[in-house]
């Protein structure tokens, strides 16, 4: 079993490195966004709100699912994550997933991390 | 009578002219006219194989008799495989040209899969910004050169023989608009000609012609008609349209046929677009000289749905004396009409399942009993959903059956309106007033299905159904077949007459791009792209959670006799 999650894990690893590899060769990598802080609680509401909204007019149906439900892209429902991470990964992008740092300013992008905090406790339903 | 024409007698004389009067590079464009016209059997030259867009080989080395004898010859694979193999490969003359994920494009001996030289453009950056990434659906092969319109918003052409660039322009500022090309182009005549993304985008998406020899543009076309009436307000300026995919060609009329894209934003809440919206969701008859229009009609006039009509073949096909033109609507209904004039002749449904509107008037194509979401905050059950009654995917015309082989998904969704303002800087967001999520029909589950049809009246000989709706291009042929994957990973081969199964072989992953049949050296080849990997497969996961763990990849497989 051990030996099963390692060699998951490596390949999931070795494709990440697949994709990564490809955006560096064919020239396309982000510049990294810089750190920034949350302007805001990330538990308040009406940033959660805002974030909301910002999320569900960003297509998730084809990407995310509806509230972070599921899809072919990472369910978000349900699941803790540290909000810098998720501030890197929204800013930055991870192919398919497009980089929102030239989109959206900071703030905005804080607002959907503190949306998808807000969906830890949520269930399936 | 449907079969391919001969070159015109005008085409004909045109032609000669130029060979007679214009220096010899001039002279290897009009080759090169020809070359695409020719009906050479052997080769697939252009995205749907052919001007009348019938994605039909006439080949019949493989056989019902003897599909089920097929192996792999070779594969070949691109090294990419985020969003899958969409594309449709091209052979001309022995040579495989595609194009795979990040507009990684290849020429490979059409016989052995050994690469003759492959080109991986340095794209920019923004590229990661954009929705409509990193996939491409195709090239097109013209006057000594490769072309294809890349994800940054330029157009390429590469020199045939060594894929070194011979010739590549900007034309779209990707960086503000996040607009690009994902569409195969259309070599017509001098020139080539290809429609951007837009649809979504606060944008006014536009079809492009560019010069074969130089690439200066030779002409464009608004897909936003600038008109009060149509658009309100300021609304034009964020309509989106666009043409995303590859249209046809009709060389004794020299007009273009090329669908656009939907409306921007997708929902509208009331009053975000008043007006008709033209250009949006129509079919348009271009001049293939000025890109003047010539005719047009709008399938679905104040798209409220994302039904646009940039998805969908254009069958040419003539019928009963009449010049007919048949055109799948994402709405999952099908538009015949004359195409000197524009007039519908019939208007019939490929889906069983749908509420967005009554029906259409088969006489006029009016909208009868529409049923759009308006309600904000409020969801709504709406059929098909927004990945259509048929996505980009296309079906297949034989000609001797007289049968078009085309997909469906019976599938509806949910809709939430929701308020948006277009945002335009710095760059281009996406706008679509809404989101959705997928549902099953009404006292059943979702499934899609492949029938062979009467293209012009919707009559149906056979159909078989699948439980997850593919979204995969079909392949007729010669030899009474019918090629086609689905979404789980198996190509099977069916009897163009019956539908009876005759061949299966599993991919190893689902199946999204457009199976094409060549020969080479008197040897006949089935090549089917296989790697799943699609915006719309992020739908069905809500309906299908196993669809999520559904593996990626990205191959060219080719088939041959044993």
């Amino acid at each position: 079993m051990r030996g099963l999650v390692i060699a998951v894990v490596l390949t999931a690893s070795l494709l990440g490195g697949l994709v990564e590899g490809i955006v560096w060769a064919q020239g396309m990598r982000q510049p990294p966004a810089a750190a920034t802080k949350p302007p805001f609680p990330l538990d308040d509401p009406e940033a959660v709100s805002e974030g909301a909204r910002r999320f569900s007019s960003s297509c998730t149906g084809y990407c995310h699912g509806r509230e972070g439900r599921v899809s072919r892209a990472p369910k978000l429902r349900g699941k803790t994550y540290d909000p810098g991470y998720l501030y890197a990964r929204i800013a930055n992008g991870f192919p398919p997933m497009p980089a929102f740092q030239t989109v959206l300013p900071p703030e905005e992008i804080w607002k959907l991390v503190a949306y998808i905090m807000s969906l830890s406790s949520a269930t399936d339903d | 009578m449907e079969k391919w024409r001969p070159i015109g007698f005008t085409t004909f004389l045109c032609g000669l002219l130029l060979l007679l009067a214009v220096p010899p590079f001039a002279a290897g464009q009009t080759a090169g006219m020809s070359r695409l016209q020719n009906d050479d059997p052997n080769n697939w030259p252009m995205y749907h194989r052919s001007y009348d867009s019938f994605r039909y080989s006439p080949l019949s080395q493989i056989n019902k008799d003897n599909v089920r004898n097929l192996t792999v010859a070779w594969v070949h694979q691109p090294g990419a495989l985020v969003q899958g193999l969409e594309s449709t490969p091209l052979v001309v003359d022995g040579v495989m040209y595609y194009i795979a994920s990040y507009n990684r494009v290849f020429a490979l001996d059409a016989g052995t899969g050994k690469e003759l030289w492959h080109f991986y453009p340095k794209l920019d950056p923004v590229v990661n910004t954009l929705f409509f990434q990193p996939y491409n659906r195709g090239v097109a092969v013209g006057h000594g050169k490769v072309f294809f319109g890349s994800l940054d918003g330029r157009v390429f052409a590469l020199d045939q023989k060594t894929g070194k660039v011979a010739w590549e322009k900007q034309v779209l500022n990707t960086k503000k608009c996040s607009c690009n090309f994902t569409g195969a182009p259309l070599v017509v005549k001098d020139k080539v000609v290809l429609g951007q993304t837009a649809g979504e985008l606060p944008i006014q998406g536009k079809i492009w012609a560019l010069t074969a020899a130089t690439g200066e543009k030779a002409w464009e076309f608004n897909t936003i008609k600038e008109d009060p009436k149509s658009w309100g307000g300021d609304s034009g300026k964020f309509g989106g349209g666009g043409g995303w995919m590859t249209g046809s060609y009709d060389p004794a009329l020299n007009l273009i046929y090329w669908g656009t894209g939907n409306p921007a934003p997708d929902y509208d809440w009331g009053g975000a677009r008043p007006g008709d919206n033209l250009y949006t969701s129509s079919m348009l008859a271009l001049d293939a000289d000025t890109g003047t229009l010539k005719w047009h009609f709008q399938e679905i006039p104040h798209d409220d749905w994302d039904y646009d009509a940039g998805l969908g073949e254009s069958l040419v096909l003539d019928r009963d004396g009449k010049k007919l033109l048949v055109h799948q609507n994402k709405s999952g209904f099908v538009f015949v009409y004359d195409r000197t004039n524009g007039k519908i002749q019939n208007v019939w449904p490929m889906i069983h399942t749908y509420n967005f509107v009554k029906t259409i008037d088969p006489k006029t194509g009016e909208l009868i009993g529409r049923n759009p979401p308006r309600e904000v905050g409020k969801p709504k059950f709406i059929c098909p959903w927004i990945a259509g009654g048929r996505s980009w995917n296309s079906g297949s015309y034989n000609p001797k059956t007289k049968l078009w082989y085309n997909t469906a998904m019976e599938v509806c969704e949910e809709v939430t309106v929701e308020k948006q303002t277009p945002q335009t800087e710095p760059a281009a967001g996406l706008f679509f007033g809404g989101d959705q999520v997928a549902k099953h029909p009404p006292g059943g589950e979702a499934y899609g299905h492949l029938d062979a049809r009467d293209p012009v009246t919707g009559e149906r000989k056979w159909s078989i159904n699948f439980k997850y709706p593919p979204i995969g291009s079909v392949l007729s042929t010669g030899g009474g077949l019918v090629v086609h994957g689905d979404l789980e990973g198996v190509v099977r081969a069916y009897d163009g007459d019956t539908g009876e199964e005759l061949w299966h072989f599993r991919t190893g992953s689902g199946h999204r791009g457009g199976p094409i049949s060549y020969a080479v050296n008197g040897k006949q080849y089935i090549a089917v792209p296989s790697g799943l990997g699609s915006l719309v497969l992020g739908l069905y996961p809500a309906l299908w959670p196993e669809v999520e763990d559904f593996p990626a990849g990205s191959a060219m497989f080719v088939f041959t006799l044993k």
